[in-house]
């Protein structure tokens, strides 16, 4: 028994680190009396997981967790009991009641495509038309990752940027790879459009917000709480 | 929100764990602003994990938001990056509910549990945008009070306090912060509110006392005009089952020193320990009743939702219902996965067992405080417990499946010679060897036996029958440390100790009179704070200041007569000072104290009978005979 529901985590908890913030779900979930299994062992803890970490810094629309139950308890219930215990600025938006988990895969190894919203400022603002056009265009995107203990590595994400397009409100999303299959960091594309346009802001002073995590189905991107997602094992 | 921290919050990304200052967690209580007549900030001066572990703010906080007339809001003293992002984008400290720079408040109080922390006060009295000197406070700005568990000195830092809260919160502080609201609308100036708040039990306005010196030694304490009373009375709660407790706790984001639900079992100890400010001052011994605390625990948990929970108190297991307590809290709350801890142990076979009752989990190590290395030495510090005791309980302790222990000592007591240093290592010793044999002969598995000896320097403390007692010198210390280094060498043992340097420093606050004053506001100006961090912490800025200022440190913690003035006698702590001396001139001949809760009365001068017919019955409302 199990239920998967989708949260957002809010603008003002964005220097919640992840641990702290799957810290404040227990919590919340203990208060509010829901029906959640504990591991077993010495240091019992309810069986609760989260989708990929969000950076410290950054607001999330569209996050999941999975927690195991000990009685079956409908999504809509959970949704509701829940959001009164916690604080304000977490909020399950939706959540389903998943009888069976027998096959199902994890939250992290199910989730491989993030949607982030980048608020465009100064010469971003101005030439992010032309900018996202030139960025798409290219063949390679070779970004340097930092290892711990191993020498910098080039990586090209370029592979991995699949949209690009402006929103309205001058911001600009990008759909990315994430997870074990591959992941680009959004601070990653805009050092990426610095080398486009070297007066482009610094990471450092841009709002990101990681609007939704998805799963690829062919060309199409869509929510582990589909039917189709869930049926298929 | 307030303008100011919008200023900042998309900064906070840059300092190390923003979450110290945005406040936002769960039960925290968010009053609007402009329509609430007076706004009260309490600040503890550390960090906000250390703070947020205070079971004393927390009471505050919660009791004073209880009125609709006030806010209650947070503050804690920024960490060295934030106050450097504070100054550079001249931002005052501000509190974490309303998010207001602390100058913007009618009255700012500070919670003093370290003597270590005075700078830290004045820094955050400075970052506030609050002049640090109370005479140099206007009308516009805040009263700054302070209260707390050394409060009873409260001389060194009263140039920067415009008053002191003398004993327990619950007691008399909201008809204090009520009055000083009234008056305050009532437009009196600034020092006629001081005189007024002067009449009040259990407040010290120091502006209106005078010290006197001779040459280097205090020699006396007045108040300048006759209508100020010369003694100020710690005030207490009589009755803890109907004292004031919250249960619906701020539940912070970050993981801070004590993260769990605290119910204080007790207060005050009578045991009588000789060098215990703590059990001095916090007498009597007052306990809640099981069904009390079931309810507190209760309501605490579901309104939290941790899933441990403590049972706080000077000694916990001292409780007189303790078996009943555990007993019914095991099996409330075993099916729900919360453990219960039991901070505090004494060194018996009773309360290892009562640790292994609850402690099913989590099992690995256990502290116990023999104080001093031999039964001589114990007894002459009213410490009653018997080297057998000690290896009674960690036999105990070992075979229940423990395999850590820490033991903590004091170094530098009275009367202390090398025999109680060898004293310290051979305990040690023995201890490890008692491990060491049980793990030899047990069929489970059972980790590696480690013995962990902290030694601490002794302090002598005001309201504590040492308090005449000449504080050992730092070459003494360190002779000793090197002495039991060399003596502990053995592979199971590890050996610590806190730094020697820092102790003399922490004795000349406690013991200290106004002239301290100086030095901390000159080791401040010298850019000191955070004093309790290792890191933070310059014991040279201190001997400079005493220089500067010529000021003996023997004068402060030098041995005194019991018959001299102390810079703390205008303040009434409870016990009397007969008692103290009393207790005093039996430590010489190691003559024992018994707790009066068994035994004979001891006539401390707390209760007017004889506390032993009182306590039997826990819920017993104690008369003040002040």
């Amino acid at each position: 028994m199990l239920i998967r529901a989708k949260f957002a985590r809010d603008y003002n908890l964005r220097y919640i680190s992840h641990l702290e913030i799957m810290d404040t779900f227990r919590k919340g979930i203990r208060r509010a009396g829901l029906p959640g299994a504990y591991s077993q062992g010495f240091n019992p803890t309810l069986n609760l997981s989260l989708s990929q970490p969000l950076p410290v810094g950054m607001a999330g629309g569209g996050e999941y967790l999975d927690l195991e139950l000990t009685r079956p308890i409908n999504g809509e219930g959970f949704k509701a009991r829940l959001n009164s215990f916690l604080p304000e600025g977490l909020k399950i938006l939706d959540a389903r009641y998943i009888p069976d988990q027998t096959g199902l895969k994890s939250l992290q190894a199910l989730l491989n495509r993030a949607e982030y919203h980048i608020s465009a400022r100064g010469k971003l603002k101005e030439k992010r038309e032309v900018l996202i056009e030139k960025l798409m265009a290219k063949n390679k995107i070779i970004v340097i990752r930092k290892r711990r203990n191993k020498p910098d590595r080039e990586y090209d994400i370029r592979p991995l940027i699949f949209e690009a397009k402006v929103l309205k409100d001058n911001k600009i999303s990008f759909i990315v790879s994430t997870g074990s299959s591959g992941n680009v960091r959004p601070e990653e594309i805009v050092k990426a459009l610095q080398t486009l346009e070297p007066e482009v802001p610094d990471h450092s002073v841009i709002d990101f917000y990681r609007s939704g995590l998805f799963v690829e189905k062919g060309d199409k991107i869509i929510s582990p709480l589909t039917d189709q997602v869930l049926e298929e094992r | 929100m307030a303008e100011v921290f919008s200023q900042i919050d998309d900064y906070l990304i840059e300092v190390d764990s923003p979450e110290r200052y945005i406040g936002q967690e769960w039960n925290q209580i968010v009053k609007d602003w402009d329509s609430t007549d007076f706004k009260i900030c309490v600040g503890f001066p550390d960090t906000y994990e250390i703070g947020m572990s205070h079971l004393g703010l927390k009471i505050i906080y919660h009791m004073l938001n209880e009125e609709n007339e006030f806010l209650c809001e947070r503050v804690f003293a920024p960490w060295t990056d934030m106050e450097d992002l504070l100054k550079e984008k001249d931002i005052g400290l501000f509190s974490l509910e309303n998010k207001r720079e602390l100058m913007d408040f009618d009255l700012l109080g500070f919670t003093l549990q370290y003597e270590m922390s005075y700078t830290t006060i004045l820094n955050m009295l400075d970052l506030g945008k609050i002049p640090v000197y109370s005479s140099e406070r206007g009308k516009e700005d805040p009263f700054v009070m302070a209260g707390g568990s050394t409060v009873f000195n409260p001389e060194p830092i009263t140039p920067f306090i415009d008053f002191f809260y003398i004993g327990e919160a619950e007691e008399n502080l909201l008809n204090v912060v009520k009055s000083l609201k009234k008056w305050q609308e009532q437009n009196l100036n600034r020092d006629d509110i001081l005189f007024k708040l002067a009449q009040l039990s259990g407040v010290y306005v120091p502006s209106l006392y005078e010290t006197q010196f001779d040459g280097q030694e205090f020699s006396g304490i007045r108040p300048l005009k006759d209508s100020i009373k010369p003694e100020i009375k710690r005030q207490r709660v009589n009755n803890l089952n109907n004292a004031y407790c919250p249960t619906d706790y701020i539940v912070p984001y970050m993981e801070i020193v004590h993260n769990r639900a605290v119910i204080e079992v007790s207060r005050g100890c009578q045991r009588g320990c000789r060098f215990c400010a703590a059990g001095m001052t916090y007498r009597p011994t007052r306990e809640r009743s099981v069904e009390k605390i079931i309810e507190l625990a209760d309501k605490t948990l579901a309104s939290t939702g941790y899933d441990e929970l403590a049972l706080a108190s000077l000694s916990t297991v001292d409780h007189t219902k303790i078996k009943e307590l555990l007993d019914q809290l095991t099996e409330r709350y075993n099916s729900s996965n919360i453990s219960i801890s039991l901070p505090s142990l004494r060194v018996d076979e009773f309360s290892v067992e009562m640790a292994k009752n609850v402690q099913e989990i989590r099992r690995s190590g256990l502290t116990f405080a023999p104080e001093a290395g031999t039964d001589k030495l114990r007894e002459r510090i009213n410490k009653g417990i018997k080297e057998e005791d000690l290896y009674k309980s960690v036999k105990a302790a070992f075979s229940y499946g423990w395999h850590r222990i820490k033991l903590y000592f004091m170094l530098g007591l009275p009367g202390e010679t090398e025999e109680d240093l060898l004293g310290i290592a051979n305990m040690a010793k023995n201890v490890l060897d008692i491990g060491q044999e049980i793990r030899r002969n047990t069929d489970r598995r059972m980790k590696k036996v480690e013995v962990q000896v902290n030694v601490t320097t002794f302090i002598p403390k005001p309201f504590t029958p040492f308090q005449w007692v000449k504080m050992a010198s730092m070459e003494e210390i360190r002779d000793k440390i090197n002495f039991l280094q060399k003596n502990l060498r053995k592979k199971g043992i590890n050996f610590d100790w806190n730094d020697p340097e820092v102790s003399r420093l922490e004795g000349l606050v406690a013991r200290g009179d106004r002239r301290m004053s100086e030095v901390i506001y000159h080791v401040w100006q010298q850019g000191s704070r955070l004093e309790g961090w290792n890191e933070h912490i310059y014991p040279e800025r201190w001997f400079e200041a005493l220089d500067k200022y010529n000021i003996e440190i023997e004068s402060i913690i030098g041995e005194k007569s019991p018959d001299q003035p102390l810079p703390w006698d205008h303040l009434i702590a409870g016990v009397n000072k007969e008692f103290l001396k009393e207790e005093y001139r039996k430590s010489f001949l190691s003559e024992e104290t018994p707790d009066c809760r068994w035994n004979y009365c001891s006539d401390c001068g707390v209760c007017y009978k004889p506390y032993s017919e009182l306590c039997l019955e826990s819920n017993q409302v104690i008369d003040n005979v002040n």
